[in-house]
This record gives C-alpha cells, structure tokens and sequence, in this order.
C-alpha cells in the first residue's frame, strides 16, 4: 500500500514531473489543477499529504487549506516563491505545516515530504516499532517481522497506520469508516471486525482494545 | 515613497522655496524703502505745517512790536530760531545748540529760511524724533506676508512636487511591478526545467547525451541563480526573515556541491578549509544569497584552470580565486549596485550589492582585496 499524496499545482509540465517523480519513490498522487477538483479529491479520498501551491485558479492555495482545515488536519506543504513568502506566515496560521521554496530540486522535495509523513506517526524514523521485532513502514506501508513483509489487506494496512497515527486514542466506528471506506463505498462493520481481529492475531491481542459500542483503541 | 522620490522632492522643493523667497525678499525691500520714504515725507509734511505756523507767529510779533514775546511750544516736537550765521536765537531746546552741532539721526526736521528776518531770524528749524511706530508697523506687516506667503508657497510647491514626480513614481511602480510579475511567472518553468533534469539523472535517460545535459544543468542552474537574485532585490529585503541558528557548515558544503558542475566545467582548482559545525544566526535565503553571489563571482570571474579556495572559520568566511587585478579605486566601488569592475565582462553587477547589503544587515564585515593575480573577499561574522 502506498501513502497518497494530493498534488495541487496548476502548471500542467511541473505537475507531471512532480508526479511522475512521487510515483517513482513509491507514493501514489492524486491530482488536482485548481482548487475546486482538490476540495472534490480530499471530499472523495482519504489523503496522507497535501502539496499545495499557492497560485492556483479559483480559491489560492491559502484559501484552500482554511476551507479543509475545519475538516481535516492531514499534513499540508506549500510550494511557493520567495514573493509569496511573506504569505507564508499566514500559511501557517491557517495550519500549513511546511513549505518549499520555487524553483526547488526534487530531492529537497523529496526530503520536506518523507519528514512531513513520518511526523505524522509522531516519529523521525522510517520505521516505528510495534514490538519486540514487528516493525511498520511509514513509507511504504508495510508490517515487517524481522524485515520480512507480513501479507495483509490494504484496508487492513490502513487501519494499522490510523491506530499509529492516534495511539492511546480512543477512534470512533465513524472515523474509522471515514478513513478505511473511501466516498462511495459502503462501509460494513462485519469486516471491520475481522481486520481488527487480523491485525491483533498479528500484532498481540491486547494492542487494540475494544470499546464497546463506540470504536477500538491502540494501546501504545 | 522611495529615497530617489524623496530626494527629487526635496531637490525640487528647495530650488522652488529658495527662488521664490529671493524673489520675495527683493521685492519686500524695494516695497519697504518706498514705504518708509513715504511715510518719512509724511513727518516732514506735518513738521512743514507747524514752521509755517511758527513763521506767522514770527511775522505777528514782529509786526504788533508788542511787549510781551510768546514763542509757541509743543511737546511734539522742537523749535529753534536761527540768525543768518546759524546762531542760536530761541527755542525749545534746553541746550542751545549752533545748527551745525545737531545730531540729527533718527530725526525728522525742517529748515525754513525767513524773508524778510523777522526779528533777526533768518532761519527757523523744526525738529522730531522719528515716528518709529508706523515703521515698525511696516516691518511687521511685511515679515507676517512673507511668513505667510513662504507657508502658502511651501505648501503649494509640495503639491506641485508630488504632482511632477507622480509620473515618474508611476513608472517606477509599474516596472516593479512588471519585474515581479516577470519573475513570478519565471518561476515555473524553472522549476520545471531543474527539476527535469533531476529525473533525467536519475533515470539515466542521458547517457549518451551527458555531456549536453550537463550544458543544460549548468545554464538552468545559472538562470536559477539569477532569478534567485532579481527576486531577492525585487522585494527589497523587506519580506519576513526567518531568522534561525544555520549550520552554515553544512549549508556552504552543499551549496559548493551545488555549483560543483561550474567549477568542474572551467577546470577550477577547488581547495576547500571548511570547519564543521559552525552555527550562525541568520535567515536562510540570506545565507544562500551571500554564498551563491561569492561562489558564482569566484568561478565566473576566473581563469580557465584558475584556483578557487574557500575557508570557513568561526569567524570568517573567505573566498579567493584567480583574477586580474582589481585596481584600488575600483574595489571600493564594486559592492555598488550595477557596478562591475570590468565592464566588458557580462553580468548585472548586482550580486556584491545583495553580499554587501545582507552583510550590512546582519553586522557582518566585507573585506575585498586584489593582488596581482587573485581577488579575495573575506565575510568576518
């Protein structure tokens, strides 16, 4: 399973470089060229990270993220020039978490993106520990047991990276729905139960706990 | 309004102001002698009235022979009866003067000659302070108008100032503004261009073809660095600084790096004396500006095959390479902006400009030296 990445830039050839760039490294890239299909992607899709320029047409960058931000805290990073930098500062008032400086090279990109996910898992490793020798891949997304892959689901993978993202958090059904089913899709408890179930026949059966009739919690 | 406004203003303003307050001033005192000589004549007219009136007394006495001798007096003003050698006949003076001993500054006075001499009288004088109030007056009235007209004109000229300088202050907005937009819409395809052949590397696409596509990385990376500059002069330094602890080590280790492409191409021989671990306080677009502009100074203004050396220290930050000799009067000028100390080599001759100003800021030192064979700048922090 890979991390997914909103890209919203509006230069049709940056865009595809950028693109193709992320995809080679392993990421998957939603893309948006204005505004409006970027509101429509984070509404339908579950997002990791958001790349944001800030001139864009319709709402700009800025105005973008103060518009998700009531709804999502996914990390935010804007590509942006030096005249823009001063708008920066506002940028981070309304919660962007980094930015980048145009023209950049991709592997500075790279870097800002790699430490933007794994701050998300609270960690500047790429790989957190889940015990003794279970270990998961912010990057890739992956269980190991001693650096061998462990076979899992992707909505399976996905709840595992959600319960490191808030361990000791006590997670609604709601919320895990909303992340596990993305728009469309009908979310169904039955198999949630069997993830969780899953996931705790591999990681340890007191890992999560279960909360009854409101969600589950990881115990870190 | 910028300093070259300001100063246009102000040149305009005092070549205005002192031109018309000359013109003020002249015309003032041309005014205020003609008006003091007429109000003078004024004080003579009256004292004119009252000799005459002295001289009919004179006649009726002399006529009605009678015994008692009444001399008219005022306390307005002095009298005084003369014979024909100017002797002191009578009068209100307490002394008697001849009428050659008579001060008479700040006076105004008559001297009537009597035909025929009655009583012996030949002449009659009739004397008085001057009446320094109306002329005082005068002087007032006058220095209030100038007061008054300076202001208004003063006023008047600042409008007129900014009206003249609107249209160059527009102009300049506008090529601000236009340069902004340029290197804003730069920006992209830059990004596009650098970032392209990044994946080209990486991909190893070019194999066959490195020797162009390291033509096409040097020129990218020049016209990166460019637009790097005219961005950072464009705003003036005035945008927010994020000013932090830098390992300026490691920034200077990677920015060489950076360029290692330039150096490479002219067959530099790089000597590097970098310290580790040096922390400095400063932004970071700062820091890139100061070694981007030495670097690429160092390595465009070389020598095919030339040297270039770079040392950091806790203290300093020197950078020297081979060069023709700079000539002294020259290396004072060269940190001015568009300034280059040799015109035929190409360039803006704004990099030591945004060295020396970000120097400026951060209360750095900038040495430049040239010896016969090599320039060295020197950054003491």
């Amino acid at each position: 399973m890979k991390q997914k990445i909103l890209l919203l830039e509006d230069d049709l050839e940056l865009h595809e470089t950028i693109k193709q760039f992320l995809n080679m490294k392993g990421y998957e890239v939603v893309s948006a060229f204005d505004s409006d299909e970027a509101l429509l992607e984070i509404y339908e899709k579950n997002i990791d990270l958001m790349l944001l320029d800030v001139k864009v047409p319709k709402l700009n960058g800025f105005e973008f993220l103060q518009r998700v931000r009531k709804t999502t805290d996914t990390p935010a990073i804007f590509i942006t020039s030096l005249n823009s930098i001063d708008d920066v500062e506002k940028g981070f008032e309304i919660g962007c978490d980094d930015y980048i400086k145009k023209p950049f090279s991709l592997k500075e990109l790279l870097i800002r993106v790699k430490s933007r996910i794994k701050n998300s898992y609270n960690t500047y490793k790429n790989r957190i520990e889940i015990d003794t020798n279970i270990e998961f891949d912010t990057d890739e997304l992956q269980l190991y047991r001693d650096n061998e892959k462990i076979a899992l689901k992707t909505k399976e993978l996905k709840l595992l990276s959600l319960f490191l993202k808030y361990p000791n958090k006590l997670l609604s059904y709601e919320e895990i729905f909303d992340v596990l089913w993305e728009y469309g899709d009908e979310p169904s408890s039955g198999s949630l139960r069997t993830y969780i179930k899953t996931l705790r026949s591999v990681i340890g059966k007191d890992r999560i706990e279960t909360i009854k009739n409101i969600g589950y919690r990881f115990v870190k | 309004m910028s300093s070259s406004e300001k100063r246009s203003l102000v040149r305009f303003l005092s070549i205005y102001l002192i031109s018309s307050f000359v013109l003020f001033a002249l015309s003032s005192s041309i005014f205020y002698d003609f008006s003091k000589k007429h109000l003078l004549e004024q004080q003579r007219k009256s004292l004119e009235f009252e000799a005459s009136k002295l001289f009919s007394t004179l006649r009726k006495l002399h006529q009605s022979n009678s015994k008692e001798l009444y001399y008219p007096n005022s306390k307005f003003y002095k009298t005084a009866i003369y014979d024909i050698d100017k002797n002191y006949i009578f009068g209100s003076f307490e002394k008697a003067p001849k009428l050659k001993d008579i001060d008479f500054s700040n006076k105004v006075y008559v001297l009537q000659s009597v035909e025929p001499y009655y009583l012996g009288a030949a002449y009659i004088l009739v004397v008085k302070d001057i009446d320094f109030s109306s002329i005082n007056k005068l002087k007032k009235n006058i220095f209030l108008f100038m007061f008054v007209s300076g202001l208004l004109f003063a006023l008047l000229g600042y409008f007129l100032g900014r009206l003249f300088i609107a249209p160059m202050r527009e102009n300049v907005q506008m090529l601000n503004k236009f340069i902004q937009d340029t290197t804003h819409e730069l920006n992209t395809p830059i990004s596009t261009i650098l970032t392209n052949i990044e994946m080209m590397e990486e991909l190893q696409k070019c194999k066959d073809a490195s020797v162009e596509l390291k033509r096409v990385k040097i020129a990218s990376r020049t016209l990166s660095y460019i637009y790097d500059n005219i961005t950072y002069l464009s705003l003036n330094h005035n945008y927010h600084k994020d000013i932090q602890s830098l390992n300026i080590s490691s920034f200077l280790e990677e920015r060489v790096e950076y360029f290692q492409v330039f150096i490479d191409n002219k067959h530099l021989k790089l000597s590097k004396d970098i310290s580790s671990d040096i922390f400095k306080m400063i932004d970071k677009n700062d820091a890139q500006r100061v070694i981007d502009n030495l670097l690429s100074n160092a390595i465009k203004y070389n020598k095919l095959g030339g040297f270039l050396r770079i040392s950091l220290t806790d203290k300093s930050l020197t950078i020297s390479n081979t060069s023709d000799n700079i000539p002294r009067e020259k290396l004072s000028k060269i940190v001015e902006r568009f300034q280059r100390a040799n015109s035929s080599e190409g360039g803006f001759g704004i990099g030591l400009d945004i060295v020396n100003s970000v120097c400026k800021s951060y209360d750095f030192t900038l040495f430049i030296d040239s010896t016969e064979n090599s320039v060295k700048v020197e950054i003491l922090w």
